[in-house]
């Protein structure tokens, strides 16, 4: 038998490997639970999004969709199509009601919108993911997000009924997909009819509304708040009054539709994140055990010549090895765990997810892990270049530092056995202090994943906060011909309502920053507050912008910034900035009677309510559509929709 | 590198001076220490425990570096080297015989003088194998016993091996801090009689020892007493045993003098 330079500290460390069997299997067992969190991760923060960019691209879904009264259209369309950032836009007639809709959890109120599958518009196709082969009466087929949810099968029966109290029944022919009509709770509900029965709901005694649908399109992606902007002002104009308009665009469904994976992703990265740690303190644990104990070892080896980086490659390397493995059987054994997520995103989304393996992100993940797991060898190297090797041959930790002689025996009183103990643990003070440091990393790390996973399945609560600010277990959309205040004194005396306030969410700039604007009175009621300096905004002046904002635009606390919404500019004075990743921290939080300053005959339309503890939200709902069906034109079971408990 | 010119200096200290502070107390182990090794010589240090002696070999062989002073090696200074320098400079001139003699238990004998012998630059795998089998026969290490591991080995087989290592690089130097410290007479003539053979083949040998015996062999004693060269007998190159009355009554006188 004959060897290798340098593998010859490699039978070294085999000699330790064998000693430290239990603590290896340990880091092949964490690195393969990093590995598998981290590929997880992976695919929701960076395939999710892909496909759903994907999913618009394949549909040519429209960046800008508009469902406005057909005595509009004409007009409307003309102006879309003298504005020069929109390059193509596409009309169609549907059918469409308000009408409530049986769930699983109760009914919900929606805007539901006819389509004749038969007739494809331009933009933003509706493709049939599944369908009944042998035909049903009255077919209908549904958003795909109603089989995600598990709500509808194929076959089963479904009833719309209108606030006048008409119900039309139909069965489950099919489900489909359509990048802006897939949803149940926000905007539009898409339901799919072949031509006939469209035709035929048409011509029924009390058909629903005809309305037009209009879709945009806007190629540059940055133009699309703006326009949408410019469109909304318009439509909110006093010619425009009777039937307010309903308008979506392509940030707001990223928004709507990123927000649950982009939770996924943090979650596990930040999960992994905590693991790989414990596996390099366990490695780096591992490797100053076994240098402490062949010290005199390494002291001949580098007396001979052996660098010290050649001395620590045979235990870093072994450790790598194990990292790379568990790290690889880690990110392939996750995609086991890739239908669990998809399905659970498509009960949020409505898509359908099937990723293929990611060969790239797999290997850079597994890459990494095993860099990182070099990071203790070379720091272990490094202390031990400055270690001679005299002192290493005579088993001292620096040549110039002899051990302090703690607790002399000479001078000792009282039990013997008692201070031998407490030498021996005044000796190894650096490896008391790494069992200590190791003790607590796991503590913590097991704490945080304990909060994690019962946290984030079954209370997503405070992570929502953290990524989409405070919010109610209910959210509803006030009907168009409705008074807002008027809406909001009568829901405030629902009984098992906590608190309700109008909140909405409307887009506008700072400082020529595309931002997320929340408008609405009495910010500092909220139960979650997001304020990291300063206050919430009070009067019509005032502004609070999120931490990420302030930072991209140089502002803070005390200065003035100028907000934009469609042409309308006018400046604000920063009293507070906000602690939010939501809309990537761009926000700005306005008071109502700020937002006017920039749409003077802005109305409120979203109302946030929280109920009170023990109640159900389904019974707020119910109790909401009995006594408000017709001046609202949704009910949103948001804990529901958001995942939580 | 075994046919190295007899003749100039190899090693050289000047005012080299090794401190060790401890507990707040100053402890002087090397003083103001002067010493000049000529090429191929064969060098004994002789002095009491704890003068110094190991400092000493340390110091010259850039395994620990003087407080004081400098060291030159073929006219070079060794203190102006970096940690990774000084590593390459112990591999490319220096072997090592320890007094603990530091084998590395979990590799056979064999392949602990192979780990270093393969180390070296310029080395081919069977040039290096087929030497090793050459030194090992030279101190009676069999065949069979080459693929024993340390622990199976006397105290005097384990020195022996060590020995094997470090001259399996055919260093310009070799150190040996007691080497027969621990080995019976027969072993220890083994180990003597290589080393005498290294030496007469014009590498420099550097040797601690407390045995008379193995002081003999020695062109030169060096007696090493409070950090300081107190005195030194020149004994010339010994030829062969029959002289060695006459070089043991003049050793004997010296150490006498010496106060040994
Ligand atoms: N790293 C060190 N720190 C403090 N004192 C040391 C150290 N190394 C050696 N000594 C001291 O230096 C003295 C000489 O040691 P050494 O050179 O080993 O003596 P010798 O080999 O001549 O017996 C001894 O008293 C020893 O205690
Ligand atoms: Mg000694």
């Amino acid at each position: 038998m004959s060897i290798r330079p340098a593998s010859s500290f490699g039978v070294l460390a085999l000699r330790n490997l064998r000693r430290a069997r239990v603590q290896l299997a340990v880091v092949a067992l964490l690195s393969l639970v990093a590995g598998a969190l981290l590929n997880l991760g992976a695919l929701c923060g960076i395939r999710y999004p892909q496909l759903i960019r994907g999913e618009a691209d394949r549909l040519d879904a429209p960046q800008i969709v508009l469902l406005t009264p057909t005595t509009e259209a004409a007009r409307t369309q003309a102006y879309l199509r003298s504005d020069a950032r929109v390059s193509q836009v596409d009309s169609m007639t549907v059918l469409s009601e308000r009408a409530s809709l049986r769930l699983r959890s109760g009914s919900t109120a929606a805007d539901v919108v006819y389509v004749d599958l038969d007739q494809q518009p331009a933009l933003g196709r509706t493709e049939i993911l599944e369908r009944r082969d042998a035909t049903v009466q009255d077919p209908v087929y549904l958003p795909h997000l109603f089989r995600a949810t598990g709500d509808y099968g194929i076959g089963d029966p479904f009833t719309v009924t209108t606030p006048a109290g008409l119900t039309r029944t139909f069965h489950v022919a099919g489900f489909f997909e359509n990048v802006y009509l897939g949803f149940i709770t926000m905007g539009a509900t898409g339901l799919g009819l072949p031509h006939d029965e469209y035709v035929a709901l048409g011509n029924a005694s009390t058909p629903p509304d005809r309305l037009a649908f209009l879709r945009a399109k806007v190629p540059d992606r940055k133009q699309i708040t703006p326009v949408t902007a410019d469109l909304t002002a318009r439509l909110s104009a006093p010619s425009g009054a009777g039937h307010r308009s309903w308008v979506w665009n392509w940030d707001g469904i990223q928004i709507v539709t990123m927000t649950g994976p982009m939770l996924y992703a943090l979650s596990l990265v930040l999960f992994a994140l905590v693991v790989t740690l414990i596996v390099l303190m366990a490695i780096g644990f591992w490797i100053r055990g076994a240098i402490d104990q062949d010290l005199p070892a390494i002291g001949m080896l580098e007396t001979f010549g052996f660098r010290s980086g050649q001395i620590v490659r045979g235990l870093a390397l072994p450790a790598a090895l194990v990292v790379l493995l568990g790290a690889t059987v880690g990110v392939v054994a996750s995609y086991a765990a890739v239908p669990l997520i998809a399905e659970s995103l498509a009960g949020q989304t409505g898509m359908p997810w099937h990723p293929r393996p990611d060969v790239v992100s797999a290997v850079v993940i597994v890459l990494m892990l095993t860099l990182a797991a070099l990071v203790p060898g070379m720091l272990a190297a490094r202390s031990l270049r400055r270690l001679e090797p005299v002192a290493a041959l005579r088993n001292r930790i620096a040549s110039r530092t002899f051990r302090r002689n703690w607790l002399p025996l000479s001078a000792a009183r009282g039990n013997l056995q008692m201070h031998l103990g407490l030498k021996q643990a005044l000796a190894n003070r650096t490896q008391s202090i790494l069992v200590a440091v190791v003790c607590l990393v796991v503590g913590l790390g097991s704490i945080f994943s304990a909060s994690l996973f019962t946290n984030v399945p079954s209370n997503k609560e405070n992570f929502m906060h953290m990524l989409v600010g405070d919010y109610g277990q209910v959210a509803a959309r006030i009907a168009p011909d409705a008074d807002p205040d008027a809406v909001l004194a009568e829901v405030r005396a629902i009984p098992g309502v906590q608190k309700a306030v109008l909140k909405d969410f409307l887009q506008g700039s700072a400082a020529n920053t595309q931002s997320l604007a929340v408008v609405m009175d009495d910010f500092e009621g909220q139960t979650f507050s997001s304020v990291a300096e300063g206050r919430e905004p009070r009067h019509a002046n005032e502004i609070a912008v999120g931490a990420v904002l302030a930072r991209s635009t140089g502002k803070s606390v005390g200065q003035s910034i100028s907000v934009r919404v469609g042409s309308t500019t006018a400046d604000f004075l920063i009293v507070g900035t906000l602690s939010t990743v939501q809309y990537g921290g761009d926000r700005m939080d306005l008071t109502t009677a700020g937002y006017r300053r920039l749409v003077p005959n802005f109305q409120h339309e979203a109302l946030d309510i929280a109920v009170q503890p023990g109640t159900s939200p389904t019974a707020v709902i119910d109790a909401m559509s009995r006594r408000l069906d017709g001046r609202l034109s949704s009910v949103t079971n948001q804990q529901q929709y958001l995942g939580c408990s | 590198m075994t046919q190295i010119q007899q003749q100039g200096t190899v090693l050289k200290a000047s005012q080299i001076s090794k401190t060790y502070a401890h507990d707040g107390l100053q402890q002087h182990i090397l003083v103001n220490l002067d010493l000049d090794i000529t090429r191929g010589e064969y060098v004994v240090v002789m002095g009491p425990s704890g003068a110094g002696k190991s400092t000493l070999m340390h110091v010259l062989s850039g395994m620990d570096s003087p407080t004081l002073g400098e060291i030159e090696f073929d006219g070079a200074a060794i203190g102006a080297l970096n940690p990774r320098r000084l590593t390459d400079f112990r591999r490319d001139h220096c072997g090592f015989v320890f007094q603990q003699i530091h084998l590395l238990d979990s590799l056979s004998v064999l392949d602990n003088v192979l780990a270093v012998g393969l180390l070296g630059r310029r080395r081919r795998r069977a040039e290096v194998v087929r030497r090793a089998g050459e030194l090992l026969d030279r101190v009676g290490i069999e065949e069979a016993d080459r693929g024993k591991f340390p622990a199976m080995l006397s105290g005097g087989e384990a020195q022996r091996v060590a020995v094997v290592r470090a001259l399996i690089n055919s260093p310009a130097v070799v150190f040996a801090d007691e080497p027969t410290g621990q080995l019976n007479s027969e072993s220890s003539s083994a180990v003597l009689d290589l080393l005498g053979e290294v030496s007469a083949g014009g590498q420099t040998v550097l040797v601690v020892t407390h045995d008379l015996r193995s002081a003999l062999r020695g062109d030169r004693v060096l007696y090493l007493r409070d950090g300081a060269i107190r005195g030194e007998c020149v004994l010339g190159r010994r030829r062969d045993a029959e002289h060695d009355h006459d070089r043991l009554s003049r050793l004997t006188g010296f150490l006498d003098e010496m106060g040994w």
